[in-house]
C-alpha cells in the first residue's frame, strides 16, 4: 500500500517547481507589484475545504507559511464522495470517508473558518460570510465543488432529494440512500438516472452501480440495477461493461440515451421515473444524480459562463473574468482532465504554486497534471485510466502517454487495483487533510 | 520572460479571433451575396464538449424580426472544421411548424458552428459559436457494442397534455449508425457512406417540414420540434441512402 502511489510523484514535480518560486521570497518582500493591501506576504482566502481546497491551503503555506491563510468551510466534517460508493455497499462506514481540519490549523496554521461564504465583490475584494463577516483578501480561491440544477429534471428539487437521494454530495445523503437500499424488498430494482457530461465524477455512477450490485448479489438476489443514462458512451466504458458480465451477469442493465435512457421526470414519492419517449420506470430504490454546474458562490462572484462552470486560464487557473479569483475543482473548466477529487488536488497544487508565486511578484512556472481515475466493480476488482496534461498553446491538453486497464485481465491484476485505490484513497486523504491510517 | 508573456497576448487573440462567418464558403454559397443580419437566431450550444460524438444544439428564429408577408423558408447549420461543412438543415413547409429545433450533431474537434437562416422573400440571418471539444481522457469504448446496418426502433414522443391552440412539442430519434463513408475498422477498411437522408413530416396530409440530415448528424438522429396546436393528424417519414423508408403516423388529440 505504501508503494502504490505512481503518480504522486508527478504532483510531487510540479510542488517542487513550486517550492522553487516559493524559496525566493525572503528576497522580494517589499515588492510593489503585487498589489498587496495589508500584511507583507499577502492574504489568500480560500472558500471550500474539499479536495481542492484543503489542498490549495495547506501547500501555500508549505510554500510560504508568512501568508495569511483563511479557509472558509459549512461543514466541520467533510465526508469524500471518493469510496462513499463503498460506504452504500456496506463495505465501509461513513466515519471511514470523514475528514477534519485540525492538522491544517494546527500544523499549517490555516485559520479555518466555519461558515457559509455568501457574496464575494471581486472588485472590492471581499468575500461576505453567513455569519456577517467580511474578509478582505489579495487572492481569491475558489473550490465549491458543485451544485444542483434542481427542476432541470421535472419534478426533481431539493425536497424531491430527501425521497429520491442523489448521494453526490456524501454525508447524509449517503446514509439515506443506504438505508433506503438496505430497506428495500428482494426483487425491487435499484434505479439510476446519469446525467449528460459535463459532471462530477465521469466514471461514478458506474461504480456506484457495480457496488450496488455487489451488495445485492450477496443480500437481494433477485433485485437489479437499472442505469438510465442521458449519454450514449460512458467512461471506461469497455471495462465496465466487461466487469459486469463477469462479475454480475444479467443484474445491472444500462440503457442509453438513443435507447430513451433520458430521465425527463421524476415523481420521487411514487418512486417513478420518465424518459424522454414516455416510457416509465418503477423504483424499488430512486438515485436520481442531477444536472450539475458550478457551486453557486462561483456565480454570486460573477465568474461562471452561460453553461455554469468557470473558464480559468489553464496556466494558473485564474479565473477568466475575474483578476485575482482562481477557481480550481469540480468548478472550473480543466477538461479534458475530469472533475474528479483527483485532479482538484493536483490544481490546488498548481493554485497554491501560482499565488504564491504572484504574490511575490514571479511568473507562474508551467505545470502539468496527472489524473488517475480508480473505480471499484467490486471490493476486489479495480480499474484505472491514468493521465498526464500539460499546456500546449494556452490550452490543458492530455500528453501521450496515458494508460488503461487492459481488457480481459486476471482476477489478481484487478485485485491488484483495488488494492492501489485503496492506497491512493490514503494517501490523498493524507495530503489533503492530514488524515492518518 | 517577458517576451513569453508578449508572444501570449499576441497568439491569444489571434487564436480567439474567429474568422467571419458569412464568409465560409458554403455558407457564403448559401447567402449568395445577401448579407444575414446577426440578431434573430439564437444558436444554444455547451462552450465545451467533453464528447464530440453527439453535441446537443438547439436553434431558434424570433419570428418578428419578418417583414410582414415573408415566412421563413430554411434553416442551416455548418461545422467549419469538420471533413464535411454540412450538419443538418431544416426546410419549413408551413406555417404549422415553428423554427425552434433541438437536434445532436457530431465535431470532430474544437470548431466554430455557424447557423443560417433564409426567409421567403430573401431575408437571412445568421449566428454563430465556438465549442472546444475535448474528449475526456476516461472514455474507453466498448468495442462489443453493436452497430446497426439499417434504420430501427423509430421514436416519437408527444406531451402528455395537448392544449387546444397552444404550440406542440414533439421529439424523434431513429436509431442508424449514420455512417460517415470516413469512418475506419481497426483492420484498417473504410466503412461504407451510410445515412439517413430525410424526415418529412406532414400535418393533415400536407407537407411541414424537410428535415436533411448529413454526416454532422449524430448517430441515431433526433429531431425536437414545435407544431401549432391545430394539427391532428402527423405523419413522419424517414428515408435512408438506399431509398428505405420508415413511417409513423400520430394523431393529436385535444
Ligand atoms: C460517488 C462519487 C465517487 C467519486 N469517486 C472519486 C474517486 O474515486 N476519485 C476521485 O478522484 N474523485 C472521485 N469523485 C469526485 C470528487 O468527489 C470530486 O471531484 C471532488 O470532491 C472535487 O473537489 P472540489 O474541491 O471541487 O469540491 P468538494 O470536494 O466537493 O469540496 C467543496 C467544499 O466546498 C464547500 N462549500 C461549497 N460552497 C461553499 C460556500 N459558499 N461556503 C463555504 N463552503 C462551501 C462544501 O461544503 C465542500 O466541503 C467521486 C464523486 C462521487 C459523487
Amino acid at each position: 500500500m505504501k508503494n502504490n502511489k505512481p503518480s504522486f510523484s508527478l504532483s510531487r514535480r510540479n510542488l517542487l517547481k513550486g517550492l522553487g518560486a516559493a524559496s525566493l521570497l525572503p528576497l522580494v518582500s517589499a515588492c510593489s507589484s503585487t498589489g498587496l493591501s495589508s500584511s507583507s506576504a499577502g492574504r489568500v482566502v480560500i472558500v471550500g475545504g474539499g479536495f481542492g481546497g484543503a489542498t490549495a491551503a495547506k501547500y501555500i503555506k508549505r510554500f510560504n507559511p508568512a501568508i495569511d491563510v483563511t479557509l472558509v468551510e459549512v461543514n466541520r466534517t467533510f465526508h469524500t464522495c471518493p469510496f462513499s460508493n463503498l460506504v452504500l455497499a456496506g463495505q465501509r462506514k461513513l466515519e471511514d470517508i470523514a475528514h477534519g481540519y485540525t492538522e491544517l490549523k494546527e500544523v499549517y496554521g490555516v485559520k479555518v473558518i466555519h461558515a457559509r461564504a455568501e457574496d464575494v465583490d471581486p472588485i472590492a475584494h471581499t468575500v461576505k460570510l453567513s455569519t456577517g463577516t467580511t474578509l478582505h483578501y489579495d487572492r481569491l480561491v475558489l473550490s465549491p465543488g458543485i451544485d444542483f440544477r434542481w427542476n432541470a429534471i421535472e419534478g426533481y428539487d431539493e425536497a424531491a432529494a430527501e425521497l429520491a437521494p442523489h448521494a453526490w454530495k456524501a454525508g447524509a445523503q449517503t446514509t439515506l440512500l443506504r438505508n433506503q437500499l438496505e430497506a428495500m424488498e428482494d426483487g425491487g430494482t435499484f434505479v439510476m438516472s446519469v446525467p449528460d457530461n459535463p459532471f462530477r465524477c465521469p466514471p461514478g455512477p458506474y461504480e456506484r452501480a457495480s457496488l450496488v450490485a455487489s451488495y445485492l448479489a450477496r443480500h437481494k438476489p433477485k433485485s437489479k440495477v437499472l442505469i438510465l443514462d442521458a449519454k450514449d458512451n460512458f467512461s471506461k466504458q469497455g471495462l465496465f461493461t466487461q466487469g459486469w458480465r463477469e462479475l454480475y451477469g444479467e443484474r445491472i442493465e444500462w440503457v442509453s440515451l438513443s435507447n430513451d435512457g433520458k430521465v425527463t421526470r421524476v415523481d420521487a414519492a411514487r418512486g417513478e421515473v420518465e424518459t424522454e419517449f414516455g416510457t416509465r420506470h418503477k423504483a424499488g430504490v430512486l438515485n436520481v444524480i442531477p444536472p450539475q454546474k458550478a457551486g453557486i458562490i462561483a456565480e454570486r462572484a460573477g465568474v461562471t459562463n452561460a453553461d455554469g462552470w468557470v473558464p480559468v486560464k489553464p496556466n494558473t487557473f485564474e479565473s477568466e473574468q475575474a483578476k485575482d479569483v482562481y477557481v480550481i475543482g469540480d468548478a472550473s473548466i480543466a477538461a479534458p482532465m475530469p472533475k474528479s477529487g483527483f485532479s482538484a488536488n493536483a490544481q490546488g497544487k498548481v493554485v497554491a504554486a501560482a499565488i504564491v508565486a504572484s504574490l511575490a511578484g514571479f511568473e507562474p512556472v508551467n505545470p502539468t497534471w496527472s489524473n488517475t481515475c480508480y473505480s471499484l466493480l467490486s471490493p476486489d476488482y479495480g480499474i484505472t485510466v491514468a493521465d498526464v496534461y500539460r499546456i500546449e498553446d494556452n490550452k490543458l491538453v492530455a500528453a501521450p502517454g496515458g494508460g488503461v486497464s487492459p481488457l480481459d485481465a486476471s482476477p489478481a491484476f484487478r485485485k491488484a487495483e483495488a488494492d492501489y485505490a485503496r492506497g491512493w484513497y490514503e494517501a490523498i486523504a493524507q495530503d489533503t487533510w492530514g488524515t492518518r491510517y | 520572460m517577458i517576451r513569453s508573456l508578449l508572444a501570449l497576448l499576441l497568439t491569444v487573440p489571434l487564436s480567439v479571433l474567429a474568422a467571419e462567418p458569412a464568409q465560409f464558403a458554403p455558407v457564403a454559397q448559401l447567402l449568395s451575396g445577401g448579407v444575414p443580419l446577426e440578431h434573430g437566431l439564437k444558436l444554444d450550444l455547451p462552450s465545451v464538449s467533453e464528447d464530440g460524438s453527439a453535441v446537443a444544439v438547439g436553434i431558434q428564429f424570433d419570428s418578428k424580426q419578418l417583414q410582414p408577408g415573408d415566412r421563413l423558408a430554411s434553416v442551416h447549420l455548418f461545422a467549419t472544421e469538420n471533413p464535411r461543412p454540412e450538419l443538418i438543415s431544416f426546410r419549413l413547409l408551413s406555417e404549422h411548424v415553428l423554427a425552434d429545433f433541438n437536434t445532436r450533431i457530431r465535431l470532430s474537434e474544437s470548431q466554430q458552428v455557424i447557423a443560417v437562416a433564409l426567409s421567403e422573400q430573401g431575408h437571412s440571418w445568421i449566428s454563430s459559436k465556438e465549442v472546444r471539444v475535448t474528449i475526456s481522457g476516461c472514455l474507453v469504448p466498448d468495442a462489443q457494442q453493436e452497430t446497426l446496418a439499417s434504420m430501427q426502433d423509430p421514436r416519437i414522443a408527444l406531451p402528455r397534455r395537448i392544449k387546444s391552440g397552444e404550440p406542440v412539442e414533439l421529439r424523434t430519434l431513429i436509431k442508424h449508425p449514420m455512417e460517415t463513408g470516413l469512418r475506419q475498422t481497426a483492420d484498417g477498411k473504410l466503412v461504407a457512406q451510410n445515412l439517413v437522408q430525410t424526415l418529412q413530416l406532414a400535418i393533415d396530409k400536407q407537407p411541414a417540414l424537410d428535415v436533411q440530415f448529413a454526416s454532422g448528424t449524430a448517430a441515431n438522429p433526433y429531431v425536437r420540434l414545435v407544431v401549432q396546436g391545430k394539427s391532428k393528424e402527423l405523419e413522419f417519414r424517414w428515408q435512408d441512402q438506399q431509398g428505405v423508408e420508415v413511417i409513423e403516423v400520430r394523431q393529436l388529440s385535444l
